[in-house]
């Protein structure tokens, strides 16, 4: 048995975390091999003795104290939780969309801003209005109405 | 209200394990403490998030770690940790001579001292290990590491105090 493979093993050995084969195992080895006999029982001084090793208690009065601080700086339990910011962004996108369709009209149905005056040409025909008065009229209009006046005006002639 | 009831069950709970990794850390009561204090006033605030949750201590011993590097890496440039307008616990009695007299044995010291001179995160896998008798894979989910460098380094730490102390001659080379 190669003891450089076993050296992670001792180290479960001592910790129990071996199935039985391995073990009974490990336990031959140790007692034919002195190296790793010596790094087992070094190993067992170091952290029998480790725990030896003793620290103070924590004082009591440190959860009073917390009381007192987190009442004096008024610290809340209350924060912005990353998933509460991806919620409330989704439901204010979702809402803006949902409210222009109802709200905002027709896209179809506006006017091209820049179009210009909208030019009317009509030949061979006498119109009961001057061409001045529809075109100023027929500027304030839609596209479609402006061609429902002149089929009305068409009709009529 | 209900809040701090809550918080203060987790504090019972919790609050000694995590002051003993953090003062196992730092070698200093009064500046485990801070750190202790800083952890706590940090899980409060972020109590909501993890009301119910069974695994609060890995979030506890997380922050507990990361603060306590944040402050050896600042006592290792010569300053120390802001103290963020806490309460002072300066005056809380605390006996100073606590390490004097306190070992028998030689060889619990010198252990002691070989421990102080692993790398930190040499030390908190020991001390996670050893002391709070954590499971590899528990350590592991502490530290985002994967359970195979944890056991790799545990074993590395180990190692390395057997040969200081053998170099020292506190044990013995095999014959």
């Amino acid at each position: 048995m190669k003891c450089r493979r076993l050296e992670r093993k001792i180290l479960m050995y001592i910790e129990g975390n071996l199935n039985v084969k391995e073990k009974e195992e490990i336990k031959k080895h140790l007692d034919e091999c002195v190296s790793c006999n010596s790094l087992y029982n070094d190993f067992l001084l170091i952290l029998e003795n480790s725990k030896k090793i003793k620290i103070p208690q924590l004082n009591e009065n440190l959860l009073n104290a917390l009381k007192v601080t987190i009442e004096k700086n008024k610290i809340s339990t209350f924060s912005l939780k990353p998933v509460y910011i991806a919620i409330s962004i989704f439901v204010l996108v979702f809402s803006t969309i949902f409210f222009a369709r109802i709200y905002l009209p027709d896209s179809k149905k506006v006017l091209p801003v820049s179009t210009g005056p909208v030019k009317i040409e009509i030949l061979n025909h006498e119109l009961p209005f001057s061409e001045d008065v529809i075109i100023k009229y027929a500027n304030y209009m839609e596209e479609e109405e402006v061609e429902k006046v002149l089929d009305f005006i068409f009709a009529g002639l | 209200m209900k809040d701090k009831k809550i918080f203060e069950e987790y504090y019972i709970t919790h609050a000694n394990k995590i002051y003993s990794v953090v003062y196992r850390m730092v070698n200093n009561h009064q500046d485990a403490i801070d750190i202790v204090q800083e952890v706590f006033l940090r899980a409060y605030k972020n109590m909501d998030s993890f009301k119910g949750l069974s695994k609060f201590s890995t979030y506890l011993y997380r922050i507990a770690l990361n603060l306590t590097y944040d402050f050896l890496r600042k006592k290792k440039k010569g300053r120390k940790i802001e103290n963020l307008d806490h309460e002072d616990f300066s005056f809380y009695s605390f006996n100073t001579n606590f390490e004097k007299n306190l070992y028998d044995d030689q060889i619990v010291e010198d252990i002691k001292k070989e421990i102080e001179n692993l790398t930190d995160k040499q030390k908190t896998i020991f001390i996670l290990k050893t002391y709070e008798e954590l499971t590899y894979e528990e350590i592991a989910r502490i530290l985002r590491k994967r359970v195979g460098t944890i056991k790799a380094t545990y074993f590395q730490s180990l190692q390395k105090i057997r040969e200081n102390l053998k170099k020292k001659g506190v044990i013995k080379n095999e014959m």
